[in-house]
């Protein structure tokens, strides 16, 4: 169990690795081109995986609307690389957690309904959101 | 430099509004998932990033010959110079992240677990990165208040997480 709660940790480690790198690269070569490498950098390596895997996992024909996750990610990595350097990793990092989760409530909650946990849950993120807001002004001004 | 509007209004927008883009993406990855693999859904997606980046450079291209803004040559050889190999790199751990998720998600942690020390492990590391200005981050000092926030904000998500899965 300790061996997956550290993979999990680390996991999340690794998203913020890629996304800082692909930030650095935001700014010297511009967004689209850092989200052109991410992409070509992990589909390569997802290919070697996918290889050495082995295994039958033939794609049974998916509704076609699925394909969009991939446009939607183009556009996410070249946004967020071209805002992580200017926010800072924390800040922008809070940020996207806070849209994520928000949109996820909004999503569900079309489909299923929302829960008061969830109520609660988004209550606390936004009064979270208010009070980060509160200090990037001070310390701007 | 960013003018003060910039900073306080757009940006934190547009960092918004790609959180919601990648909620978005997940489902449909999630989704196209169950039609293969975990590993084979994000392949698919990549693969289809990247035609969606060079349809977008190419709209760009075109764009700015026709607006005659050029770019010049130098800046950019000199912009390539400063930065360093390893930073194109980025699109690997990204993708590793979907065999890692794979492993602990088929733990006892299942989804909610997972996701929910994920986002820990990406704050931790974030934390570092501003405070110690590691990978070209500007270095600087995290004030209590902030660290408040980001207890809010997590355990708002956590809250979330949980009552969905």
């Amino acid at each position: 169990m300790a061996l997956f709660i550290a993979i999990a940790l680390l996991n999340g480690g690794l998203i913020t690795l890629s996304r800082i790198l692909n930030g650095m690269q935001a700014r010297r070569i511009g967004a689209l081109m850092a989200s052109l490498c991410n992409h070509v950098g992990g589909f390569v390596l997802l290919s070697l995986l996918i290889y050495l895997q082995a295994t039958d996992d033939a794609l049974i024909k998916p509704p076609f609307y699925v394909y969009w996750g991939g446009i939607i990610g183009a556009v996410f990595v070249a946004i967020n690389s071209w805002v992580l350097p200017q926010l800072g990793a924390v800040y922008c990092a809070l940020l996207v957690i806070c849209g994520q989760m928000l949109t996820g409530v909004v999503i569900d909650g079309m489909l299923h309904g929302i829960s008061y946990i969830a109520w609660f849950g988004v209550l606390v993120m936004l009064a979270g959101i208010g009070l980060l807001h509160l200090i990037k002004q001070r310390s701007s001004s | 430099m960013q003018s003060s509007n910039t900073f306080m209004v757009i940006m934190p927008l547009a960092a918004l509004f790609s959180g919601a883009l990648l909620a978005l993406m997940i489902k449909l990855n999630s989704q196209l998932a169950l039609y293969s693999s975990p590993l084979r859904a994000s392949w698919i997606a990549h693969g289809v990033g990247i035609l969606t980046v060079l349809l977008m450079l190419t709209a760009l291209g075109v764009w700015r010959r026709f607006t005659r803004k050029q770019v010049v040559s130098s800046q950019i050889s000199r912009s390539l110079q400063l930065l360093p190999w390893w930073a194109y790199l980025g699109g690997l751990p990204g993708a590793l992240t979907v065999v890692l998720a794979a492993m602990s998600v088929n733990s006892d942690l299942a989804l909610a677990g997972t996701l929910a020390l994920m986002l820990v492990g990406q704050l931790v590391f974030s934390c570092l990165c501003d405070r110690l200005g590691y990978l070209g981050m500007v270095k600087r000092h995290i004030p209590v208040a902030e660290i408040a926030a980001m207890v809010m904000i997590s355990l708002g998500a956590i809250l979330v997480i949980f009552s969905r899965h």
